[in-house]
């Protein structure tokens, strides 16, 4: 059987600019009269092929940057470079396109599709992106299912899967446009330890192949097998 | 202070302030719809007031011109029980409309400062002088207020007449769309004038007792008292007379008023299903919540309470908001009724609507919540514990073999089955509303079809009726025949009867009349047969006479009894009529070989030739002494087909406005999948859906809901609109002609799309819009 693309890809090499450009991002919310912010001024740089980890205790700020990273929200000041492409100066729609095609992002509570299938889940950024033709959507999907290990739970829905194998088809999801950079907030944050281990050496395998994965943890073990721990605190970067 | 519980079925309103307002102005719009039922009492006490004001005659009695002294009216007003008397001399002609002639009748008031009855009410400028006349409110557009009216009179010459004002009569301006009269006010010496003949056609009774019996006798006694002192030799046709609570055109605003009854209760029953929609939606969001207090110790009804409190919160918002829309829906609707019949409505406030409006609009939301309030008080703790997000729902297989279609597609189809319940609602109410569509226009071609077959089934081309003039004789006969383009003629008898208490009318015809009899049972009579008589369908429905039997007629002159020898299906006078041979019913009548009817075939079938011929008959017939009105049959059945579409044409938007009511529902449901997916939205977005697959995602779920909605209002509305032609046939005594075409399908599948796709737009822009961060944290 052809393996997927992902596997091909040569280890990207740290020389030239940086895959991730964060550059004095704040980020304030508001809820009514009341405005907090969560970032203050966040400068950071991620190279491509890196595994980073990202710590710091709840409300620092963790999830923001991902959601800053994957253009999810936006910085209320500052850059955010990613891949070359100002990705806080793009609208919603091109956002969109630009996360199908060149991001991967696996959510803590997986966050499928109820009414579809494990494989229909797997293929839906294909579907969107539209780049690949709809005959090869599914052959992608179910090899990504198969690399995941749950190639014989294709035609399952989420509600008979167990938690774990939720979040293998979360990450097949992720997979499915081949994107250079994965990420995820929590990505074991919902599953037992065993569990979570399994899913971590699955993420550093696709690390070794060449993917840039970033992460989100309160998992101190786990972040210990990133190559590179970035520590928030109150909205800054405390590394 | 209030409690906490008190707090959170405040809170629980206000934290989706959108979503209870939207649901409140739903069920406002609803109860506001219960207004409805006020409008026949509202209309009811408008024309009883303006009954009064008018002093509507309780009796209106027909007569061929006679002259009456001041002390010969002086006389019928000494009599038992006569409160009042108004003579009215009455001209039917024509006038001209620009370069059409139209027929018109000009109302003789002898002074129209002292009416005694059926007050002719002067609107703007003057009471008209010598040779002047007032144009009746009815005829606005037709350009006759401030110019000259063109009449032409007995003589047949055309005379100019100032028009000096706008005035109004609540009968006079009734209009009928195959006879459309221009009713014109003059003086009686103006209407003399113009129609050569002196005398009272018209006498309106005021009764100090207006009850039938007592109504009966006064007749009875005028009838004597003209015969004792005056040349009368009978009543023109059957006394008309007005019962105490009765107003002229109540028929029809009752079964008018019955029509929007009948759209009130689909409009409540679709806001209440939306209601319970709601109420489940809102629970089913609250499920965490609920476990939580159940955990600290909140009891079963402590649940119930709580979730009961905000029903009725909710629903006395609407309710209060709806009833006082309510109070002016039914005024507007009543002042619309009141206008048809060229009256004014007063404003009126029903207090058993409102009671029942502010009662129903605040209960029957609580009610309809109980199931879902049911449930939440039922939920298991734990189960309700471990609740999050959108429930999966049910699988239906059907929508997992969806492959060909594109991914959002499938996704929107899908969420349909996740919750069953309330598409199912959604579905219901679509149906329903499509289906009452669909049976009200299936009513409105049936009565159109109807119509026009009754148009079709006649051999002629002109029918001239004799008016408030003496019947047509030999010489008369002559005229007619003699007339340049009349190819021939059948002359015929028609008056007003009774059959026990039913209104009726009494056709003598030849043995071979030109129409068809359409029989159903029974034969047809041939000529020179005495007192035998062929039913119509209405009639025969509504006396259950058969072949067979006797049937006593009361006519102008006094009652006569027939054998029934045939049952026709032939709808003229709507099928209430008796058919009995020429001779019969003149000598009944006392009109030796005279006639009151002819029908007229043209040289020609060209319409040109048609109404010159018209022309020409009613100037040669006008020339020696007789009004006539004449019916072109081409011409009123085009008027009856334009107003038959103009029916349908307000049946259909009525029916679209229905759908487009219950389009709220699809509002509602797909408001509700927005706010309970927003998460998925985020997580959609995050993998690359745009806004457009976004908008695609909900717009297939909702279009999906409505073309089911449409498939199911079809066959419901053939179950429906079989039940309205059968029960309004009943009613009505009418056949209706059964129509059921598949444009009718067609348009309510068109109807249903684009309203739909109309209601979507606010929903599908909100899920479109947004952000992904927000739909992500959304709780």
């Amino acid at each position: 059987m052809s393996q997927p693309s992902m596997r091909s890809r040569p280890a990207a090499a740290a020389v030239g600019p940086p895959l991730i450009e964060l550059s004095g991002v704040e980020k304030t919310y508001r809820t009514g009269a009341i405005a907090f912010r969560a970032l203050r001024g966040v400068d950071l740089t991620i190279d491509a092929g890196d595994m980073v980890a990202i710590v710091g205790p709840s409300g620092s700020g963790k999830s923001t940057i991902m959601n800053m990273i994957t253009g999810i929200d936006r910085p209320t000041a500052g850059t955010v470079t990613v891949d070359g492409l100002r990705i806080d100066q793009l609208d919603e729609d091109r956002l969109a396109e630009w996360r199908g095609a060149r991001v991967g992002v696996i959510f803590q509570f997986f966050q499928l599709l109820p009414t579809l299938t494990a494989l229909e889940n797997a293929m839906l950024p294909l579907d969107f992106t539209r780049r690949v033709p709809r005959r090869e959507r599914a052959a992608i999907a179910r090899r990504n299912l198969e690399l995941v290990g749950l190639a014989d739970q294709a035609d399952r829905l989420p509600s008979e899967l167990s938690g774990g194998q939720q979040q293998r088809v979360a990450i097949a999801r992720a997979l499915a446009a081949d994107p250079p950079l994965l990420i995820g907030d929590e990505p074991t944050g919902n599953l037992d330890t065993a569990t979570a281990a399994e899913m971590f050496d699955l993420l550093a395998r696709l690390n070794e192949q060449g993917s840039t994965v970033l992460y989100v943890t309160h998992d101190l073990e786990l972040a210990a097998r990133a190559q590179r721990i970035v520590t928030i605190r109150d909205g800054v970067v405390a590394e | 202070m209030v409690t906490a519980a008190v707090r959170k079925s405040i809170t629980d309103l206000t934290r989706r302030r959108a979503r209870a307002a939207f649901t409140a102005l739903t069920l406002a719009l609803a109860v506001a719809s219960l207004g409805i039922l006020a409008v026949p009492g509202l209309l009811e006490r408008s024309m009883q007031q303006e009954v009064d004001r008018t002093l509507q005659p309780h009796v209106t009695l027909s007569l061929r011109p006679l002259p009456l002294s001041s002390e010969q009216l002086a006389a019928l007003r000494r009599l038992p029980n006569v409160a009042a008397v108004e003579a009215r001399t009455l001209l039917a002609t024509r006038i001209w409309v620009g370069e059409r002639r139209e027929p018109a009748v000009v109302v003789g008031v002898d002074d129209f400062a002292r009416q005694h009855a059926d007050v002719v009410t002067i609107e703007s400028g003057r009471a008209p002088g010598a040779g002047a006349v007032l144009t009746d409110r009815a005829n606005e557009g037709k350009g006759f207020a401030g110019a000259t009216a063109r009449l032409l009179a007995a003589d047949g010459g055309v005379h100019a007449l100032p028009v000096q004002g706008v005035a109004r009569n609540l009968t006079g301006g009734e209009d009928d769309p195959a006879n459309d009269w221009v009713t014109l006010y003059a003086t009686r010496a103006t209407v003399e004038r113009l129609s050569g003949a002196e005398g009272y056609t018209a006498l309106a009774l005021r009764l100090h007792d207006a009850h039938r019996p007592a109504a009966e006798r006064t007749v009875a006694a005028v009838r004597r008292q003209l015969g004792a002192t005056t040349a009368f030799t009978g009543f023109d046709d059957l006394p008309v007379y007005l019962a105490p609570g009765e107003y002229p055109g109540q028929e029809n605003l009752e079964t008018l008023a019955g029509l929007l009854n009948v759209v009130t209760a689909l409009a409540l029953l679709s806001a209440l299903v939306l209601v319970s929609s709601t109420m489940t939606t809102l629970i089913g969001e609250q499920t965490g919540e609920i476990a939580a207090m159940k955990a600290i110790g909140a009891r079963r009804r402590d649940i119930r309470r709580m979730y009961l409190r905000t029903a009725l919160m909710l629903g006395a918002g609407g309710a209060v908001a709806g009833t006082a829309l309510g109070v002016v829906l039914a005024n507007a609707l009543a002042g619309f009724l009141a206008s048809l019949l060229l009256a004014d409505a007063a404003f009126g406030v029903s207090i058993p609507v409102v009671a029942l409006s502010l009662v129903l609009g605040t209960l029957g939301p609580a009610l309809a919540a109980v199931p879902a309030i049911r449930r939440a008080a039922r939920l298991p703790l734990a189960e309700a514990l471990s609740a999050a997000g959108a429930e999966p729902g049910g699988d239906l297989p059907l929508l997992r073999r969806l492959g060909a279609l594109p991914r959002t597609a499938q996704i929107g189809l899908r969420a349909i089955a996740r919750r069953p319940r309330r598409s199912l609602a959604t579905v219901a109410q679509i149906a329903l509303a499509v289906a009452t569509l669909l049976a009200m226009l299936s009513m409105g071609a049936g009565v159109a079809t109807t119509t026009r077959g009754w148009f079709d089934d006649n051999h002629f081309d002109i029918w001239l009726q004799s008016v408030a003039s003496e019947p047509f004789d030999a010489e008369a006969a002559a005229t007619v025949r003699g007339t340049e383009g009349v190819r021939e003629a059948q002359g015929w008898v028609q008056n007003a009867v009774r059959v026990g208490d039913r209104p009726a009318a009494a056709w003598g015809l030849p043995g071979e009349p030109w129409f068809e009899t359409r029989m159903r049972d029974g034969r047809w009579f041939a000529d020179g047969e005495e007192r035998v008589a062929v039913l119509g369908p209405t009639l025969a429905d509504a006396t259950g006479k058969r072949v067979g039997d006797r049937i006593t007629v009361v006519t102008s002159a006094g009652p006569a009894t027939f054998r029934v020898v045939g049952l026709s299906g032939n709808q003229a006078n709507n099928g209430d009529v008796v058919f009995v041979p020429r001779a019969a019913l003149q000598s009944v009548l006392g009109l030796g070989d005279a006639v009151n009817s002819y029908w007229i075939r043209a040289a020609g079938d060209e319409h040109g030739l048609i109404d010159r011929t018209t022309t020409r008959v009613e100037d040669a017939l006008a020339a020696s002494g007789h009004q006539v009105l004449s019916t072109v049959i081409y011409d009123a059945r085009e008027q009856q087909v334009a107003a038959n579409a103009a029916l349908t044409t307000l049946i259909t938007l009525l029916g679209l406005l229905l759908v487009a009511i219950s389009m709220v529902a699809l509002i509602n449901t797909i408001t509700m999948s927005v706010l309970e997916r927003t998460r998925e939205v985020g997580m959609l977005r995050s993998v690359g859906a745009r806004a457009r697959d976004i908008r695609r995602i909900f717009g297939t779920e909702g279009l999906a809901l409505a073309l089911v909605g449409w498939a199911a209002g079809v066959p419901l509305g053939y179950a429906f609109a079989r039940a309205i032609s059968w029960a309004a046939g009943e009613a009505v005594g009418l056949d209706f002609v059964f129509e059921f075409p598949p444009a009718f399908i067609a348009l309510a599948l068109a109807g249903t799309v684009v309203l739909a796709l109309g209601v979507m737009i606010a929903p599908l822009r909100r899920a479109a819009n947004l952000k992904p961060g927000d739909a992500l944290r959304h709780a």
